[in-house]
């Protein structure tokens, strides 16, 4: 079960002067499960990409089919889809609009359809998934609430319809450090203990290094890499001709090579870096 | 060198519906014309609101703000400190007020009541000091947001300001854009002794600075050179900041028993302070 | 990529119409209007007509682009040749039943027709020659001039809201694909469904929209905003020996199209 791209091509306003190739020959899968991070600048087609995935935009050419649904087909269920694959778009508390915590969250669970009981289920149990007190919270205007709390009502209003793949376009853009981490945290206890398939879209590598399985990098409408973390970050110089960056650990173990130093260069964390240089140092009997 | 900013002794508190909240206290602070200052906390530490109190934007409820001389609390200098200390603000879009980028340019020096003719020499002036050249007559909707805070920051120089503060300038940007933006303000403190004061929440922006500020709870945590405010890794930490990535890592080789210096931030640093 | 079509779109040009003052075209096209609404005659429709054709040509505007500016209105102008055909009284010059098309009608429905086409010709000559800049900066004088008391704000008013207007709809693309993505449905065929789903689109909308005039305020209040009073205009309207001609033709126009009349 997955979402599958084949030769996958999007145009936007063919046939006039406005006309841009944004998606060209796309082919990927996101498999159950999978933690994935699509890495591209602005521009470089993620956001039109993602929007393939379910159902907002219709490819040009090519076909998108979701657990084996053909997404273009007539007889596709397009809010159905939109229930198994979540999308929170960047800087989604701009989309609140109930008069509280809990009709918000509960909009996406009401526009399917369900029983009061289990909306109130499913609000309780996604508000408990970002950590918000649900008795703390569920009156309360979603207006009188700080930025992070608001974009974790916004989360939650996705969450609460319980997808199986769950797509984040930049969920840390404008947070300050301790946000940005909360978030993070959080993505990864989902991914961890509800087997979601996450697809994580950002620029920054250091992000997204640790958790992806798997890294697709997008560049003016293709993809030039589908791999692990470490297998993509070793093609340093292609990455950075696209204006694309690895991870600072990264970028110093390639400066210490280029020093002679025989070390490793597609590690992806501090704790890593501080391995490698400690056996390296040993190794040529620096001292304290 | 002179003191452009003079703080002394600021309270600023608020009220909402069920409570008083302090946002600045005991605040003491002076910046000397020529610095780049960076302010850094995380968010509700009170930067923000300490930056709206350099252009007179917030009064003080205790203690006073001098601005070049000028006290804030006083009416008849508010326009005169305003054109002397330019804001720059987080959103990108919504500082931008006309359908082209000269004429959003332009419109600080036609509140002043500049001539017309001098007009057009500081808007031609700020926009090449912003490096947008040519782009005069774009409107700014097409623009990428690095390029929104360029004319937002060639619309501020324009008013020949003594004083540039900066109010997370590049929290809504993508990585080009934060790069765009950050050369730009420090071409402008080298080249042309601009007074920045810069408020972010990015650590590698923040080392780039001659002196950091570190607000927490309404108060100034910390005040010193980037070597020594980012050595303090386990403080930063405490109030839920960062260190650049450098700095964890020199720390966490010192541990291991590595000799090698505190106060490394960069990655060349590194390179050196190891192959020594 | 609705934020690439501008409203009332700009063609950049350099034709006498280009050239000339925003207040002179301004004023020109309400004479024109005068002059258009008081023919009443077919050789009055005649001359109007040819001058019409002159000034589209002196404006060098592709002929297509105001074309399209018609189109959309079709409809109306198929209702307003109906309606005089076939109501106007006279003698009748073809009857069946009870529909009867007199000559009147004929003549009527023709000239109404015309004045339509005509109004949304010069208008669009308006708002492709002059940018918005230019148009505001016009209206604004124009307003000062006649002593209307909030002439600056006005102008600002719509300045700002030209500024915004295309930054608005990416908004609300959006915010409509983040609610559609949570089940909302903006293309169903229940009327109800679609005006459920208001809600979720405009109220996000205006708190966005608030929260800008909010931020926009306090930026322009830091780059000393007080006001028009004693503000000054990096481009300064000036009026030149072409704008007096062009008033004094446009004058002369009325007047030719009422001499031109069928009575008084």
């Amino acid at each position: 079960m997955s979402i599958r791209l084949e030769d996958v091509s999007y145009t936007y306003l063919p046939n006039s002067p406005y006309e841009c190739n944004a998606l060209q020959n796309i082919d990927i899968q996101i498999e159950e499960g999978e933690f994935i991070g699509i890495i591209g600048h602005t521009g470089s087609g993620k956001s039109t990409l993602i929007q393939h995935f379910n159902g907002l935009l219709k490819p040009t050419t090519g076909r998108v089919t979701v657990d084996d649904i053909d997404l273009g087909s007539k007889s596709a269920d397009l809010r159905a889809i939109r229930q198994r694959v979540g999308m929170v778009f960047q800087y989604p508390e701009h989309q609140l609009f109930e008069e509280t915590v809990f009709e918000d969250i509960a909009y996406g669970p009401k526009n399917m359809g369900l029983s009061t009981e289990k909306i109130s289920s499913m609000v309780q149990k996604a508000m408990s998934t970002v950590n918000l007190d649900f008795e703390k919270y569920r009156y309360m205007s979603p207006f009188t609430l700080s930025g992070g709390e608001k974009r974790r009502v916004a989360i939650a209003g996705v969450l609460a319809m319980e997808p199986k793949y769950l797509i984040l376009d930049e969920p840390t853009a404008g947070l300050d450090p301790k946000g940005r981490n909360e978030i993070l945290v959080n993505i990864e206890q989902l991914h961890k203990k509800e087997k979601m398939a996450v697809v994580f879209v950002t620029h920054s590598m250091d992000d997204i290094a640790r958790l992806a399985d798997r890294l697709i990098v997008i560049n003016s409408g293709r993809i030039i890499f589908s791999d692990t973390p470490r297998k993509v970050f070793k093609e340093y110089e292609v990455l950075q001709k696209t204006g694309l960056d690895i991870p600072t650990v990264g970028r110093l173990m390639l400066e210490l090579q280029k020093k002679g130093w025989n070390v490793r260069n597609d590690l992806l964390t501090i704790e890593e870096a501080k391995n490698e240089i400690m056996k390296h140092a040993r190794e040529v009997g620096r001292n304290a | 060198m002179k003191d452009l900013i003079h703080i002394e002794g600021l309270l600023h508190k608020y009220q909402t519906a069920n409570e008083e909240i302090v946002a600045l206290k005991d605040i003491d602070l002076n910046i000397e014309e020529g610095e780049f200052v960076a302010i850094i906390g995380h968010n509700g530490s009170g930067k923000s609101t300490l930056a709206k109190h350099l252009n007179a934007l917030l009064l003080p409820d205790q203690g006073r703000v001098i601005v070049n001389g000028l006290d804030t609390k006083i009416k008849e200098h508010l326009w005169n400190i305003r054109q002397q200390v330019g804001m720059v603000f987080q959103n990108p879009d919504n500082q931008l007020v006309a359908t082209t980028v000269e004429e959003d340019v332009a419109f600080g020096p036609e509140n002043l009541g500049v001539d017309p003719a001098r007009i057009r020499l500081l808007v031609d002036e700020a926009l090449h000091g912003v490096g947008m050249d040519g782009f005069h007559l774009r409107a700014p909707h097409l623009l990428s947001g690095g390029q929104k805070q360029r004319v937002a920051i060639a619309g501020i120089i324009a008013m020949r300001p003594k004083i540039i503060v900066l109010d997370e300038p590049t929290a809504m940007l993508d990585p080009i854009g934060r790069r765009e933006v950050m050369e730009t303000v420090l071409k402008l403190n080298k080249q042309e002794g601009l007074t920045v004061v810069y408020i972010t929440h990015f650590m590698e922006e923040a080392a780039f600075a001659k002196r950091i500020v570190v607000m927490e709870k309404g108060q100034i945590a910390l005040d010193g050179a980037p070597e020594k405010i980012f050595s303090m890794v386990a403080e930063l930490k405490a109030m839920s900041l960062d260190v650049p990535p450098m700095t964890e890592l020199s720390h966490a080789l010192i541990d291991e028993g590595l000799s090698i210096p505190r106060e490394i931030t960069t990655i060349e640093e590194m390179v050196v302070a190891l192959c020594r | 990529m609705l934020k690439d079509i501008t409203i009332g779109q700009y063609i950049p040009g350099d034709s006498a119409l280009h050239k000339m003052d925003p207040r002179t075209k301004i004023i020109a096209v309400v004479v024109y209007m005068i002059g258009l609404f008081l023919a009443n005659t077919q050789s009055a429709y005649l001359f109007v007509t040819i001058f019409t054709a002159c000034i589209i040509i002196l404006s060098q505007v592709p002929l297509i682009m105001l074309i399209r500016g018609i189109k959309p209105l079709w409809i109306i102008l198929l209702l307003t040749l109906g309606l005089h055909i076939f109501m106007t009284e006279g003698i009748p010059i073809w009857q069946w039943g009870i529909l009867k098309i007199t000559a009147e009608g004929l003549k009527m429905g023709l000239f109404m027709v015309l004045r339509l086409i005509y109004l949304v010709l010069i208008t669009s000559l308006l708002t492709l020659t002059t940018t918005p800049i230019l148009l505001t900066d016009g209206i604004e004088n124009l307003l000062k001039r006649m002593f209307v008391p909030v002439a600056h704000e006005l102008a600002m008013m719509m300045t700002i809201a030209l500024r915004f207007i295309p930054t608005l709809i990416e908004e609300a693309e959006k915010i409509m694909k983040a609610q559609m993505a949570r089940g909302a449905d903006f293309e169903s065929k229940s009327l109800l469904a679609r005006a459920k789903s208001i809600v979720p689109l405009l109220v996000p909308l205006f708190l966005s929209a608030f929260r800008r005039a909010d931020d926009l305020a306090m930026a322009m209040e830091a780059r000393c905003y007080r006001g028009g009073e004693n503000r000054s205009r990096m481009k300064e309207l000036k009026l030149a020996a072409r704008d007096a001609i062009a008033i004094a033709i446009i004058l002369c126009f009325a007047a030719v199209s009422i001499l031109l009349r069928n009575g008084v």
